[in-house]
């Protein structure tokens, strides 16, 4: 089946158009090419598709009126926050409304006793962080995206972070949703406490990738800013060896709140922007973060830089101001944006192991990545067994798209063949729902399909996503050569 | 019909493995309601077996773990079928460096805990009825304890299930790495279901090195306002307890008790802190708790046998056990409103006995127990005070004749058409623990 045969038709456009303008106004409804194709990508930069309209509801009954609009004229609705989602989960290869949260951008409410915010899903991830640090308090999950990404999209793709060892994914830190249902309906759900009884649907709409409704207000729980914090590079010859180090790290019980790999390409790609003054001959550097009180942390920090030397690390530093510490940090966050130095173009994974399986998988990634003459960079959640390689590549060059999906494709059959799992933080989107059965049997996602028909009975929200469909993502690809590399990815 | 239906599930178990002997079935009972037959699966297809076959004869089914937390929930509407899950035992993945486990179903957590125990690992998990509860009966009840401030609950540590459906198919939702977004996080479904969403065949944790001895910073105060005021400033402060208590002082004797502590005044509230992890970490938080009673009240430290009992005994408070014939509830809202929540429970007026209260204060779920005579008082009373704070309340436990007579579940929740919708989809017969949830979602 053709992608053209699925693509949806909007039977009066015109209509359609004036019913939305009728609810937001018309300079809030975009219908104008040059308008849509701003829409036409998100951060899964390989994937492109522009939108039918694009529109921009300011409150939870805009949303009300646009979801009713696209409900009478039957036309699919996809919901986006920042545009920075890594799965293709914010475009629409089969046309539709693509509606823009960016400009409910509110923090309603701050509540530091009760550790929780209200927030809109337009919020910028570390606002919330910003606004309530000054009292000491913060919003857990940070993916290296946080100054960019919303709160929305971190609702819909379950988000982590590189504090996720710790503090856990987005799903720990979501305590209620407003959410507006394909019927136009408005519910309220959690939020009243811990262990609420009835079913928890809060958890069951946190990672659905905007496929059951459009989420219109946040309660997010915040957390007390820890007294201390020590940042340390344990800086390796070999992956191998920093692999063994963060397994006895874990193993030690001091609960590290960040464990980080970043290997030697991603030095060398990272090191003449940031100016960290990481050696470019290390085969690994782990960027490692323990917190708690003042009391404990030197005692922890001795204990991870006793296991680091018992895995022959080359070098302990420590961070000694707070400047340093971000700059050890900008080593990290900031590497992706530096992979343009690479090569034009890059494709990226997102695969997770059982943390035992990291140094063997590690081996099996880069012998693919060799046999098809490609290059793999990788910067990655150590401590939670969630690998990003990242495949560096130039999508003019005859073939190399190609080699480059392929080579992808066998280090996550690789992954899953070890018990892993497709995506750690970044969603299937359309970029991975062909691999689903991999490891959902037809049961299996029979069940998530009973789900999705519960909240979206006629799939409108959001189709073509999650769930396998008849084209593939190398298809998908294959319609229009990818943008070039820019400072606009992170992991 | 039953006779049929204990024929068909003889053929799927085998008779080894059926009871239909009356007293036994009467062991099985829910609040007085006895069931026709009971079932003990050996596999998660023959509970999918079972689910179809009383599907196909209309019959109702209560899943059954060891039946601790079978006190939760209206009296069955009807019994036709009880699955029991403990065939359905033991660890079926642990590689110790993954930090992740796998085990069946009818596991019971101690057994758990003893083997992670064996590679100094455990499930951060201390829950009502810990003792003899199975792994699979603590999803399906959504069973948290007093530690759960510091390590999260049983939501937080799933990371992946096998249940038998009701419709007859065994799926899996999850997996067995501890971060996972490939597809809908379908594991939501059955966590604090009561078994409504199917039989739950095998759970995925991920799990914690065991954090060794612990101790007890055990303050008394005059007052709840005494108790919430250094609750408030623990919650403040950068001390990072484990667990944070706050019980009445009817709590607080019964706790004590348990621990072979006597407590230090009769009348006083008690504000109890579990410190865990570094001796330096604890060393601080005993010093800084003693500046932070200061003039507030009395401190004591305890360590060794009487804390471990003690944080047993505060585990276990709303275990029926502790409060044989009484009313229990369990109220949740805002954190910092729990003593508005404990005011709502013990100023319902008139009381014929004591009204119990254990708040775990530092994540906003309170535990009231009281005389079942006291029972619709306290719940209208507790009720009206968790609407106003935001928050809810419902009852756990309660003499069966008395369960119609009160509001077990509260006012109903946001989503509810969702729930029931959700319902239909995964129990199109509606023959899962009928009678069991709230607001007639079965």
């Amino acid at each position: 089946m053709q992608l053209a045969d699925l693509r949806h038709r909007i039977e009066d456009r015109t209509a359609l158009t004036r019913a939305l303008q009728e609810v937001l106004g018309s300079d809030r409804v975009f219908t104008h090419p040059a308008d849509l194709i701003a829409y036409e990508y998100d951060g899964a930069q390989v994937l492109t598709a522009i939108p039918d309209l694009v529109v921009l509801p300011g409150s939870t009954e805009e949303v009300v009126g646009v979801v009713n609009a696209a409900r009478r004229h039957r036309v699919p609705l996809i919901p986006r926050g920042a545009g920075t989602g890594l799965s293709g989960g914010a475009i629409t290869p089969i046309g539709g409304i693509l509606v823009s949260l960016a400009r409910m951008k509110r923090i309603l409410h701050v509540d530091l006793d009760n550790r929780c915010a209200v927030v809109q899903p337009g919020v910028i991830n570390l606002d919330v962080t910003k606004a309530v640090e000054g009292s000491g308090y913060f919003y857990a999950p940070d993916p290296s995206s946080q100054s960019a990404c919303s709160i929305g999209g971190n609702v819909a793709n379950n988000s982590g972070g590189v504090h996720t060892l710790a503090f856990g994914v987005t799903t720990n830190h979501v305590l209620g949703l407003t959410l507006v249902l394909p019927d136009g309906s408005v519910e309220r759900l959690g939020g009243r406490g811990a262990d609420e009884p009835g079913l928890d649907l809060t958890g069951l709409v946190v990672g659905s990738e905007g496929t059951l409704g459009i989420v219109t207000e946040v309660t997010v729980r915040l957390m007390r800013r820890r007294e201390g914090v020590r940042t340390m590079l344990g800086i390796f010859g070999t992956i191998a060896e920093a692999s063994q180090a963060v397994a006895d790290i874990i193993a030690s019980g001091i609960a590290p709140t960040a464990l980080e790999m970043i290997d030697q390409l991603t030095v060398e790609a990272v090191e003449p922007v940031v100016h960290a003054g990481l050696p470019l001959d290390a085969g690994a550097i782990l960027l490692i973060e323990v917190e708690g009180v003042c009391d404990a942390i030197d005692r922890s920090a001795g204990i991870v830089d006793e296991v680091c030397r018992k895995n022959q690390v080359r070098e302990v530093r420590i961070a000694r101001t707070e400047e340093e510490r971000h700059l050890y940090w900008a080593s990290r966050k900031g590497a992706f944006g530096a992979m343009g130095r690479l090569a034009p173009n890059y494709y990226l994974n997102d695969a997770v192991v059982p943390r035992s399986q990291l140094p063997a998988i590690m081996r099996q990634v880069m012998e693919i990545a060799r046999r098809h003459g490609l290059r793999v960079v990788n910067v990655f959640h150590a401590g939670d067994g969630n690998l990003h390689p990242l495949i560096p590549y130039d999508a003019a060059a005859p073939g190399e798209s190609d080699r480059v999906l392929k080579a992808s494709e066998e280090m996550l059959a690789a992954c899953v063949a070890v018990g892993g799992t497709l995506s750690g933080e970044h969603g299937i989107g359309i970029e991975k729902n062909n691999y689903m059965p991999w490891i959902f049997s037809a049961s299996d996602l029979d069940a998530q399909r009973r789900l999705k028909a519960a909240f979206d009975p006629e799939d409108l929200m959001n189709p073509f996503k999650v769930f396998p469909t008849p084209v593939s993502c190398g298809e998908l690809m294959a319609r229009r050569a990818p943008r070039l590399a820019a400072s606009g990815l992170w992991i | 019909m039953t006779g049929d239906l204990a024929d068909r599930a003889r053929e799927i178990v085998g008779a080894a493995h059926l009871i239909t002997d009356q007293a036994a079935l009467a062991s099985l009972a829910v609040d007085g309601v006895r069931p026709a037959v009971a079932a003990h699966p050996g596999s998660g297809e023959e509970a999918a077996r079972l689910m179809t076959a009383a599907g196909e004869r209309g019959a109702a089914v209560l899943p059954r773990g060891a039946g601790v937390h079978q006190h939760l929930g209206g009296v069955p509407a009807r019994a036709d079928l009880v699955i029991d899950t403990r065939r359905l035992s033991g660890i079926t993945d642990y590689v110790p460096a993954d930090y992740v486990v796998a085990a069946r179903a009818g596991t019971p957590l101690r057994d758990l805990q003893a083997e992670l125990g064996r590679h100094t690992q455990w499930l951060p998990l201390d829950p009502p009825g810990g003792g003899a509860a199975t792994i699979g009966g603590l999803i399906a009840a959504n069973r948290n304890g007093p530690r759960r401030l510091l390590y999260g609950s049983i939501r937080d540590m799933l990371i992946g299930i096998r249940v038998a459906l009701p419709t007859g198919e065994v799926i899996k939702a999850g997996g067995k790495v501890v971060k996972n977004v490939a597809g809908y996080d379908l594991t939501k479904m059955f966590i604090g279901s009561l078994g409504s969403a199917g039989v739950i065949v095998e759970a995925t944790f991920k799990i914690s090195p065991f954090p060794g001895d612990g101790q007890t910073i055990l303050v008394t105060v005059p007052t709840r306002a005494a108790a919430h005021e250094l609750t408030t400033a623990i919650m403040r402060s950068y001390l990072l307890p484990a667990a944070l208590e706050a019980a009445d002082p009817h709590a607080l004797r019964h706790v004590t008790k348990a621990a072979g502590v006597t407590a230090p005044d009769p009348n006083a509230w008690g504000v109890l802190v579990l410190a865990e992890g570094l001796a330096e970490s604890r060393v601080r938080h005993v010093d800084e708790m003693r500046a932070l009673a200061g003039s507030r009240g009395r401190i004591e430290v305890l360590e060794g046998a009487a804390h471990t009992a003690l944080w047993r005994a505060v585990a276990e408070f709303p275990s029926p056990d502790a409060h044989p014939a009484g009313v229990i509830f369990r109220a949740g809202g805002p954190i910092a409103r729990w003593a508005d929540l404990a005011s709502g429970a013990q100023e319902a007026g008139a009381p014929a006995g004591p009204v119990g209260v254990l708040a775990h204060a530092g994540t906003g779920v309170l535990y009231a127990a009281c005389a079942a005579a006291d029972g619709p008082s306290v719940a209208a009373s507790l009720g009206a005070a968790a609407s106003a704070a935001g928050g809810y309340a419902v009852v756990e436990a309660a003499p069966p004749a008395l369960k119609p007579h009160l509001p077990l579940w509260g006012p109903p929740p946001g989503g509810l058409e969702l729930m029931r919708r959700l319902r239909e989809k995964f129990d199109p017969r509606g023959i899962m623990v009928p009678g069991r949830l709230g607001w007639g979602l079965s």
